[in-house]
């Protein structure tokens, strides 16, 4: 899910991915380089994810990923199936009885 | 430009991307003051285990069952044709057991089950009658 985020805002490497979701979370949630590649992978395989091979801006080749209508999709699915745990674990932690 | 299709461009392209993360990972650690050497050592080990990695990736291709099925197949044949004498006596087995199965059910099938060939069959029966006699029966067979 938070791969799928990271990716709609825009095409995206794997190395940048990473980077991001750091910085986003103020460094709470760092991802295991060595998981991302298969989760980006079964991703596009699932059809959520398109990847192009694009130059950086120092010139280099990196392959960028980014969301397909489906994976929009899915992100808003798995968004708000989040919301709605959120929710209800904060109610039963705020129940004063 | 890149090739979507084919194993070993799949592959390449793997590597590329993979490596593409490592050297970022590189620079990053060099722009922080590392010596290279030491930046590399730092990125290969926060990125863990490579292989393992590429492996995962590999899993995640769409045939990728059928992929495994064919070296299941040939890692089997393989095995199978390094002791040809276990080979042999498996294949004789197999070929034995089958053998025996057919016949034994074929000869059931036509003693037993398979219908008369007459026009429904279903309905022919035997009618016996007993006649009592000292102690015996005699039995008078007669076909409806």
């Amino acid at each position: 899910m938070l791969i799928l985020k990271i990716a709609a805002l825009e095409p995206i490497h794997g190395y940048a991915i990473v980077q991001r979701l750091q910085q986003v979370s103020k460094d709470a949630l760092q991802i295991r380089q060595g998981s991302l590649y298969p989760a980006l992978y079964r991703l596009e395989s699932r059809g959520w994810l398109k990847a192009t091979w694009k130059m950086t801006e120092a010139n280099r080749e990196a392959k960028f990923y980014s969301l397909t209508r489906e994976g929009r999709r899915q992100l808003e699915n798995e968004t708000t199936g989040w919301k709605r745990l959120c929710k209800a674990i904060s109610l039963v932690l705020e129940t004063t009885e | 430009m890149r090739f979507p299709f084919g194993r070993r461009n799949w592959e390449r392209n793997m590597d590329v991307e993979l490596r593409f993360h490592l050297d970022q990972q590189i620079q990053e650690y060099m722009d922080q003051g590392l010596s290279r050497a030491e930046a590399e050592r730092r990125a290969r080990r926060e990125f863990g285990d490579l292989e393992v990695a590429k492996d995962e990736c590999r899993d995640q291709r769409p045939a990728e069952w059928l992929n495994h099925i064919a070296r299941d197949v040939r890692h089997a044949g393989r095995s199978l044709s390094k002791s040809p004498g276990f080979a042999v006596a498996v294949v004789g087995t197999l070929a034995l057991g089958i053998g025996a199965t057919t016949a034994i059910f074929s000869l059931i099938y036509s003693v037993l089950l398979k219908p008369l060939p007459y026009p429904q069959s279903e309905r022919i029966f035997s009618v016996e009658t007993l006649l009592p006699r000292e102690n015996s029966f005699a039995r008078l067979p007669a076909r409806v």
